[in-house]
């Protein structure tokens, strides 16, 4: 009797045992899959530390002192990473407060360059860029937002509102509509739109803008900011010459107690300038005023003079310079 | 159904050996249950004879268990068919080698299918879907990109092929299947010793069904409805990805506000999503009691069956152990079924947006302008919006003239090339090319004869070669009529044909002049007698732009071409200036005829002639 129970139970055990092996054998399978996997996510996951432990540069900084901005370059180089070409081989210029300064040059001399370098977007090489005698890495992020604004050449076009294009020049104005408004003035983007309004394609009422109106819309957004100097890259590229003409003359006006720093094609524009820097091989190689380069007869004269050339009474004069 | 089809016929056209691979293994594995379980019912009665178990159960442990006397009857069976242990022995060693070997040839099987799967189905199959989708965005009239309700549409399509759902569909149909032969199969064999076994475990996962199946279609429509928004929260994080936005974000220091909204927009999207998760877990809970309390009680019923000896002590193990799979089979079974009919429709997304009327190409070859290009009175209405870009444009182009396009910012200059070169259908009136409307040519040959550079030129981070020849790869090598087209365009001689242009690869870094100059090297590379150039100069110098618009009037001898310019200096190098206005034609005539009339041109020039005295 009591074998007999001994035997039924080896038996039950048995069965256990078989229908058991069974789901060992894919369990095992899920555990081989599941370690696999954990292991590919450990991988990534230690990119995703590794890239969270890159250096940081720091948003804080010295307090700028002083109403009055003055910024001075000192020898700057630069060269992009890896191509081994300096961009800028010692350049050094000085802009008081208040001046309008036109910065120009050939295609690749380097005239963005110095628009990133004032933004701090990269570091110079060599020399060093002085705001108020303080280095310009050293200042306050917030302070240095007080002393530029900039309209980049590949200015954005953010698919949001009018007003938030205009209010990401100085977000405490988000609300103020009069002071959104003056700023489209200046920008000559009054009467696109509704401040409300969706701009682009990603709602389906959006306002489609054109090259020129988006234009207009990153100046007015460099201009809400209350900065010592607005710096434009290139601000009149896409315009017609009408709006070209009027941008020209509203900055006059309306920068009045503001500097500027202005990177144009459109030599016209430096005849608005206080101070004129051509930029060549490298360095400042002509500084002045308009007539004062045109009577030296340097490169910016002949520049100047091979864009005139298509203007002149003279019909066979466009072409070469 | 269509879709899954279509899916299929895809899939095993484009990877044949691994789709049968993959089709032959689910189709062993949908039968192992139900061997295992015909294999472990003879196992374990022939288990139980060689031991003795069932004679010795019968008489002693019967009443002692309070097993009925059915068991008894049925050992007794067995022990007169057992008394020599050795037949029953050798038949237990076949049985056991038989069991193991169901389950390796299963594990080899299985890895020959995983590699099968992942490789082919999954990988290879995903990106010919992917081929798939941008070879039909290829062949899309132009105008489509401009409609936000097609934009969603390619969106839909392109989830559904990044998230590999069409290679799943793939997958999970044959596993349906898989289980489905598995659900009846194992039921078939253990219905051939009790039928009783049968409807308990089926109609204990039924529930389970139809809540998968509802849930399923309500998770769908949500992630539908929250399409919109996903585009914005995709368009905000690139914001923070994209270099030159981030570049603005920093400079402007706005970061925090874009973080701000996308959080909210996320914020939005996720309480939408953890609504509809609740009700589907609490459902999920609700089905899996109802399919625990189904397998608690078939097991319980097998049981009675066994100690009524209506069912053998082997079929009752085997029929414990196959419930469990049947359950488990069942439970993945639903599992796929139930998020059908999400992935089903992410499938009809994709298809429908394969199904888009294509932009008809025309049969006609074009074998080039031999008098004229003229605009019948052509209106056209960009998507959506309630104002004429262009309102009744007539206008002649003759062979070999040379035209300016000028206006205001808005005027329609871009939009009535893009009409002109037949990229844009007009909403009325007629584009013809020698008396013969222009969507007759076919596109192919329609293109390879005309040139064309957009105001908005794409600067590719490859060779400086590629580049310029990207226009007429056919010349791709052809190295002197590279470097002429590079040096009409007056790039840098210092660069050489192989360069990389661009940082993204560790290339050059280019000024927008510098791009801009590529852009109509690779405009001028090709040599087509329609040339189009939106906007060629507007970042370049004034050296090399004088140098360069001289140097294509010079080229373009004898060549159509119409320029689109902000400088009215240019106009006077062209036979014949066209002004703009409100998408109207304000004034056409040539430099000295516009000037002398005092118009709207001669308010241009005026413009910008004065900055210049």
């Amino acid at each position: 009797m009591f074998g007999a129970f001994a035997e039924f139970v080896a038996f039950v055990v048995f069965a256990a045992l078989i229908i058991s092996t069974g789901s060992v054998l894919e369990n095992a399978d899920a555990l081989s899959h599941a370690v696999q996997n954990l292991r590919q996510r450990y991988l990534l996951m230690e990119h995703y530390y590794k890239f969270l432990s890159l250096p940081e540069i720091s948003e804080r900084g010295a307090p700028l002192a002083g109403a009055a901005p003055r910024i001075v370059f000192e020898n700057v180089e630069f060269a992009y990473p890896k191509t081994g070409a300096k961009i800028l081989g010692g350049v050094s210029f000085e802009i008081g407060q208040g001046e309008r300064v036109a910065l120009v040059g050939e295609n690749g001399a380097g005239k963005s360059t110095v628009v990133k370098l004032l933004c701090r977007l990269y570091k110079p090489d060599g020399g060093r860029i002085l705001v108020n005698d303080i280095d310009i890495q050293d200042v306050d992020a917030a302070d240095l937002r007080r002393v530029f604004s900039v309209v980049f050449q590949d200015f954005c076009k953010y698919e949001l509102t009018l007003r938030e294009n205009v209010a990401f020049g100085d977000l405490s104005k988000l609300h103020d509509d009069d002071a959104l408004r003056s700023a489209l003035k200046m920008g000559l983007a009054e009467g696109i739109a509704e401040l409300g309004a969706p701009c682009g394609k990603l709602e389906e009422n959006g306002v489609d803008l054109s090259g020129g109106q988006w234009q207009r819309v990153a100046v007015a957004r460099a201009c809400l900011a209350d900065s010592a100097f607005v710096i434009l890259d290139e601000p009149t590229a896409s315009l017609d010459p009408v709006a070209e003409s009027n941008m020209y003359r509203g900055f006059a006006e309306v920068l009045k107690n503001r500097g500027c720093i202005m990177i144009s094609h459109r030599l016209a524009s430096a005849r608005m300038a206080d101070k004129i820097l051509v930029l060549r091989d490298g360095v400042v190689a002509e500084t002045g005023g308009h007539d004062e380069l045109i009577a030296a007869g340097g490169f910016y004269a002949r520049m100047y003079r091979s864009q005139s050339a298509w203007y002149s009474s003279n019909p066979e004069g466009g072409g070469a310079a | 159904m269509k879709h899954i089809f279509r899916i299929f016929k895809s899939i095993f056209g484009w990877v044949p050996a691994s789709a049968a691979i993959t089709a032959l293994d689910y189709l062993y594995e949908a039968f192992v249950p139900a061997i295992v379980a015909y294999v472990s019912v003879n196992l374990f009665d022939s288990a139980a004879k060689a031991m003795g178990v069932g004679g010795g159960m019968g008489a002693g442990v019967g009443a002692d268990a309070g097993m009925g006397a059915g068991v008894g009857a049925d050992a007794g069976m067995g022990a007169g068919m057992g008394a020599g242990g050795g037949p029953a022995l050798s038949r237990l060693y076949l049985y056991a080698g038989l069991y193991l070997g169901v389950y390796l040839v299963n594990d080899l099987a299985n890895y020959a299918r995983s590699i099968a799967i992942h490789a082919g189905i999954y990988e290879k199959g995903t990106a010919l879907f992917r081929i798939e989708l941008y070879e039909k965005l290829a062949k899309l009239p132009l105008i489509n990109f401009e409609d936000a309700e097609l934009l969603n549409k390619k969106e839909r399509a392109e989830k559904a092929v990044n998230d590999e759902t069409l290679s799943a569909i793939c997958n999970h149909t044959m596993r349906l299947f898989r289980a489905g032969i598995q659900v009846a199969s194992v039921a078939a064999v253990l219905s051939g010793y009790s039928l009783w076994l049968l409807p308990l475990s089926l109609l204990s996962v039924l529930p389970y069904l139809f809540a998968r199946i509802a849930r399923g279609r309500e998770f769908f429509h949500v992630k539908r409805c929250q399409a919109k928004k996903t585009r914005l929260l995709s368009y905000l994080w690139g914001l923070f990805t994209a270099r030159q936005t981030a570049k603005e974000m920093r400079v402007m220091g706005f970061g925090g506000y874009i973080a701000d909204k996308w959080r909210g927009a996320r914020d939005e999207a996720n309480e939408e999503l953890w609504a509809v998760q609740k009700k589907d877990a609490m459902s999920l809970l609700l089905c899996d009691g109802f399919r625990i309390i189904g397998y608690a009680a078939s097991v319980a019923v097998v049981l009675a069956l066994a100690l009524r000896g209506q069912v053998s002590i082997g079929v009752f193990g085997a029929a414990v152990s196959a419930f469990l799979s049947l359950q488990s089979g069942m439970r993945n079974f639903l599992e796929h079924l139930g998020r059908f009919p999400e992935q089903l429709s992410y499938a009809g997304d994709y298809y429908s947006f394969l199904d888009t009327p294509e932009e008809k190409d025309g049969a006609a070859a074009y074998h080039g302008l031999n008098e004229r290009i003229a605009l019948d009175s052509v209106s056209f209405r960009y998507p959506n919006s309630g104002r004429r870009a262009l309102n009744a444009i007539s206008l002649t182009i003759r062979k070999g003239e040379k035209i300016a396009i000028l206006g205001e910012n808005g005027s329609g200059k871009t939009t009535l090339s893009k009409v002109l070169l037949g990229l844009y259908p007009p909403e009325s009136g007629q584009v013809l090319y020698d008396g013969r409307p222009v969507e007759d040519f076919a596109k192919g040959s329609f293109y390879s004869g005309v040139s064309a550079i957009a105001q908005d030129f794409v600067s590719y981070s490859l060779t400086a070669r590629e580049n310029a020849a990207m226009s007429d790869i056919s010349r791709m090598n052809d190295d002197s009529s590279v470097r002429a087209a590079l040096a009409d365009a007056g790039v840098d001689g210092g660069i050489a044909l192989d360069d990389m242009m661009g940082r993204e690869f560790g290339g050059k870094e280019l000024s927008g002049g510098q791009w801009q100059k590529l852009a109509i090297a690779r405009g001028l590379f090709k040599d087509s007698e329609l040339i189009v150039l939106d906007e060629p100069t507007s970042a370049l110098d004034p050296l090399i732009e004088t140098e360069i618009l001289s140097k294509f009037v010079e080229a373009a001898k004898g060549k159509t071409a119409l320029i689109i310019s902000h400088r009215v200096g240019l106009c006077r190098l062209v036979d014949r200036i066209i002004v703009m206005k409100g998408g109207e034609i304000a004034e056409d005539g040539t430099h000295g005829a516009l000037l002398a009339a005092g118009g709207e041109y001669a308010k241009l020039y005026g413009a910008q002639a004065k900055w210049y005295q």
